[in-house]
């Protein structure tokens, strides 16, 4: 019969079974990692610290009280425009007895409402949007009230709520 | 150094870099923390003026921008602002001010404090020396009135033909101060200008600044009083600052001057008229009860019932009575009579204060008569014996037995008291 | 599927990357292995952190009289972490000029500028003055009492240069006088001109000094360095490493230096008043304490000679050395002009007593030195 016998081949360690090796292969690969991963961390924290300063602060500025107007300035039946802090008009409206403080943007397309003392309405140019005395859309396109921001009387004086410039 | 070294290196210091970052990120958030302070609102109504004075007068706006008017965008021209044709106004630098602002003008906003004010004694400050003979004859002059009484008391002020305010009656921050526009008053004689603090004016020292001295030395009595004593030992427990400041509710420390007369106690609300609490009247020679005296006595136990049980209070104050009872009788009233007579004999002047007697006289119910001692000392001898050269035996008209005196005490001292009867202070 | 993509961006961008690769593969020579000869890459490191800042910090800055002060306020105290990248922005720009004289420093005293670099030298001089116009520019933008000054004194010296100083003051002013257009100019030099001339010349620096490859330290040649595989290393990754570890070690040196020692504001620029002290940024003081010492003609004129020299020292260096060779002399020059600008420096920075004794060491120093070139020039 013939030897199909061979002799079997030098066993060779395969390759990294050695435990050394091993260990040296983990070893370097655990240090490459804390490497990246000190990296990574250090550097995106300050990274997020700097997104944080561009995107500036978040929080909204604090509302504040101010002093707007006195009660005698304001005609009765009619209304004066003036400013908040940040330059956006509104407007102060006398009618039946209260004194009441109305954003100047329809809530339509923006565009600046005015106060029309005869018919007791805000009339909006752009698009012929009618607000009531209160605010509230009557007719056109319109569709949510005018924004109106509290309004505090002290003795002859007018104080309205406004958001810190 | 190897590779893998490097590695570690980089490790490590990147670490080290995050420990950096931390602290920024820490300090950051402390940054943030404190409750900013609310920031001066600048309109555009005041922003020239600003632009102006922050260097002219830096010290007023700054004051002005610790204020609480600030952060409600109450600014220069709020206050300041005149109309052509207003008896103050004044054309200044393209605008029409009127230099001083009265109560008329804080009334736009403070409308009932300021009615409150015009109701009481502090309002008639002003009118009410000038009635007096003190005032011509003590002051010694119209330049020492000017600069002494009327300082605290307030004058009238006038203008020059150009405008300008009269150098003689301005400046003046007298309370009872009557003002070019007709109005009583100066708010800023308790409310400092410009921070008008409340915090300030709420303390005793406040209203030292006039209710001092020889001829009404109130805060000298407050500060050797327990009353006083405590709130010097405790001044800083007041809680000053707060919005609602009610004696045992807000702050329980000590009692200031406002404590009583005008704050807020649990029963009533704050007022500026001081009056409302006062039930006696002082400033005569024999001291009389105001109008609705008991309704201000009642008033006033409100305020002692913070810190104080009412049968203290009530002992307490029928003590005071039977001090003023008593100098009433002992001195003031016979003295009084004696005046009268003396003057309708002729034996002295109608005119006032050149006769010595009448500066004896003067001293026994002002300054000195605070010190029982001293009053007795010179009731007896100084004003009787003056009394008795210019009119003999005049004492005697006018002047109780020691025997009816006597009487007279211990008949006050059975109502009052339960037999126990002992040395009265404030 | 990587063969895919690249095989889809070779199509669209027909580059030769794999020579690009080999080119900036570069092999290090060993000597480079020391920290001390990584400040080339320092200041290039620094530079990225100051533009990363930089463009930060103009997203809050305002270039007007009127308004830069506040604007600068308010990144100091209201935008979150302002302080921060303020200071980091601050502290990168002097660690910059420090690395920018000490990689100087080295390159001179390892004589890397002699042939054929002399070029990269002239190319590193011009550096060297943009990094110096960057800091004059960038602190009068804050627009306190020490900016607005500084800038006055700045534009006049400038204007007493001989010849072309009027000229170049006017351009730096925008105008006869300072003025709004002045800040603007400064503004426009700091964050646009400047950068870009920067960025260019770094391109152009880094250009030559791989087309020469490294300078090899001095002495060694093929026979005492061993052979190839240890005489070099590769850049990447190992010089990289070094690189990372110097930045990070950088980026956490500023991060403190901003917690340390935060920049304050100062006060706001009033033309009205001019400061008891003004002192311009610490680099600037050998040439402000120079110009104390002699009559002002004669100093503007002696410190372009000084400038001058120090531009076309390859060439004077070449000139030293054929008349007088292997004799080192570069070496003493560069050791007393050193010590002179430390002396300034001090002299300068310290006050009254301190002054006057650096000022004895100073001459000391400067006659020690002098023995040494004297000794250079006579050496067999």
């Amino acid at each position: 019969m013939s030897s199909s016998e061979s002799t079997p081949p030098e066993s060779t360690p395969p390759e990294s079974t050695l435990p050394q090796e091993l260990n040296l292969e983990r070893r370097s690969a655990i240090i490459t990692l804390s490497m990246i991963a000190g990296l990574a961390v250090s550097y995106g924290t300050a990274t997020i610290y700097g997104l944080r300063y561009l995107f500036g602060r978040q929080s909204p500025p604090r509302k504040v009280q101010v002093l707007v107007a006195s009660v005698s300035d304001v005609p009765e039946g009619g209304s004066i425009v003036r400013e908040d802090l940040a330059g956006q008009k509104f407007l102060l409206v006398k009618a039946g007895g209260d004194i009441r403080a109305f954003s100047t943007s329809c809530t339509h397309l923006g565009c600046q409402v005015h106060w029309k003392p005869g018919d007791k309405t805000f009339f909006c140019p752009c698009h012929d949007g009618v607000f009531d005395a209160d605010g509230n859309p009557v007719s056109g396109p319109p569709p949510t009230p005018l924004a109106q921001t509290p309004v505090k009387i002290r003795g002859s004086s007018i104080f309205v709520t406004m958001r810190e410039a | 150094m190897n590779f893998q070294a490097k590695q570690l290196v980089v490790a490590i210091i990147s670490l080290f870099f995050l420990a950096s970052l931390l602290t920024v990120g820490y300090i950051e958030s402390e940054r943030l923390l404190p409750e900013k302070k609310a920031k001066a609102v600048v309109t555009q109504k005041n922003l020239s003026c600003m632009k102006c004075h922050e260097e002219k007068s830096p010290a007023v706006v700054a004051q002005w921008k610790d204020s609480r008017h600030a952060t409600l965008g109450v600014g220069c021209m709020d206050c300041h602002e005149a109309k052509k044709g207003d008896p103050d106004a004044w054309e200044h630098e393209e605008s029409i001010v009127a230099v001083i602002p009265t109560p008329k003008d804080c009334a736009r906003c403070h409308e009932q404090q300021v009615k409150e004010f015009d109701a009481s004694t502090h309002a008639r400050a002003a009118k009410s020396i000038g009635e007096l003979d003190s005032f011509r004859g003590v002051a010694a002059g119209m330049s020492e009135a000017i600069g002494g009484c009327q300082k605290c008391h307030g004058n009238k002020v006038k203008k020059l033909k150009d405008g300008r305010l009269h150098p003689a009656t301005w400046p003046n921050t007298g309370i009872g101060r009557i003002n070019l526009d007709g109005s009583k008053g100066n708010c800023a004689s308790c409310h400092s200008r410009h921070q008008f603090s409340v915090a300030q004016a709420r303390q005793p020292e406040s209203c030292a600044k006039c209710h001092t001295g020889i001829v009404h030395p109130q805060v000298e009595s407050y500060d050797d009083s327990k009353h006083g004593l405590i709130y010097q030992m405790r001044s800083g427990e007041m809680n000053l600052k707060s919005q609602k400041w009610v004696a045992g509710k807000d702050y329980s420390a000590a009692p200031t001057c406002a404590t009583c007369h005008m704050s807020a106690t649990k029963s009533l609300p704050v007022t500026h008229d001081v009056g409302l609490r006062v039930s006696r009247a002082l400033h005569p020679v024999v001291s009389t009860k105001h109008k609705k005296s008991d309704r201000k006595r009642k008033n006033m136990l409100s305020a002692c019932g913070a810190c104080h049980g009412p049968d203290y209070v009530k002992a307490f104050f029928s003590q005071a009575d039977s001090v003023l009872d008593s100098y009433n009788s002992k001195f003031a009233a016979p003295a009084e009579k004696i005046m009268a007579a003396l003057k309708k004999e002729g034996k002295i002047t109608p005119e006032p204060f050149d006769d010595k007697i009448e500066w004896v006289f003067f001293e026994l119910w002002h300054g000195e008569g605070r010190n029982p001692q001293k009053v007795a000392r010179n009731f007896k001898f100084d004003f009787l014996g003056e009394a008795e050269r210019l009119s003999p035996g005049i004492s005697g008209r006018f002047v109780k037995s020691q025997g009816a005196e006597k009487q007279a005490q211990q008949a006050h001292e059975r109502d009052h008291t339960d037999g126990e009867s002992g040395p009265v202070t404030h | 599927m990587s063969e895919k993509i690249t095989a889809w961006i070779n199509e669209r961008i027909p580059f030769d990357w794999g020579s690009l690769k080999h080119s900036l593969d570069e092999p290090i020579p060993r000597h480079m292995h020391k920290w001390w000869f990584c400040l080339g890459g320092t200041p290039l490191y620094l530079f990225m952190i100051q533009m990363l800042s930089g463009i930060a910090l103009t997203f809050y800055y305002v270039p007007h009289p009127d308004k830069a002060y506040e604007s600068v306020r308010y990144i100091t105290q209201e935008a979150p972490f302002g302080w921060w990248v303020r200071g980091v922005h601050r502290w990168s720009g002097e660690l910059m000029v420090v690395a920018v004289i000490l990689h100087m420093i080295r390159v001179f005293f390892t004589n890397a500028y002699r042939k054929p670099r002399e070029l990269n030298w002239l190319v590193g001089m011009l550096l060297l003055v943009t990094i110096f116009t960057f800091g004059f520019s960038g602190y009068s933008l804050i627009y306190n009492q020490l900016s607005y000054w500084a800038t006055v004194v700045g534009t006049n010296i400038t204007a007493s240069i001989p010849v072309v100083g009027e000229f170049a003051a006017g351009f730096l002013r925008g105008g006869p006088v300072i003025s709004a257009n002045t800040l603007t100019r400064m503004y426009v030099l700091h964050v646009g001109l400047l950068p870009v001339a920067a960025v260019a010349l770094i391109a152009f620096h880094l250009f030559l000094l791989r087309l020469h490859g490294v300078s090899d330290a001095e002495g060694a040649t093929e026979e005492n360095s061993g052979e190839e595989s240890k005489r070099f290393f590769p850049f990447f990754p190992d010089h990289l490493m070094t690189e990372l570890a110097i930045g990070v070690f950088l980026i956490f040196l500023i991060s403190q230096l901003a917690i340390i020692f935060p920049v304050h504001l100062g006060d706001p620029a009033n033309p009205g008043i001019t400061p008891e002290h003004i002192k311009p940024e610490w680099y600037f003081y050998p040439v402000f304490r120079f110009l104390k010492l002699f009559s002002f003609q004669t100093g503007i004129i002696s410190l372009l000679v000084i400038v001058s020299t120090m531009f076309a020292w390859p060439w004077i260096d070449a000139a030293i050395e054929r008349r007088f060779p292997g004799r080192d002399i570069s070496i003493y020059v560069g050791i007393a002009a050193s010590l002179m600008m430390i002396m300034l420096i001090l002299i300068e920075g310290l006050s009254g007593q301190v002054a006057f004794v650096s000022l004895i060491i100073g001459v000391a120093v400067f006659i020690v030195s002098a023995m040494f070139i004297l000794k250079g020039l006579l050496k067999k």
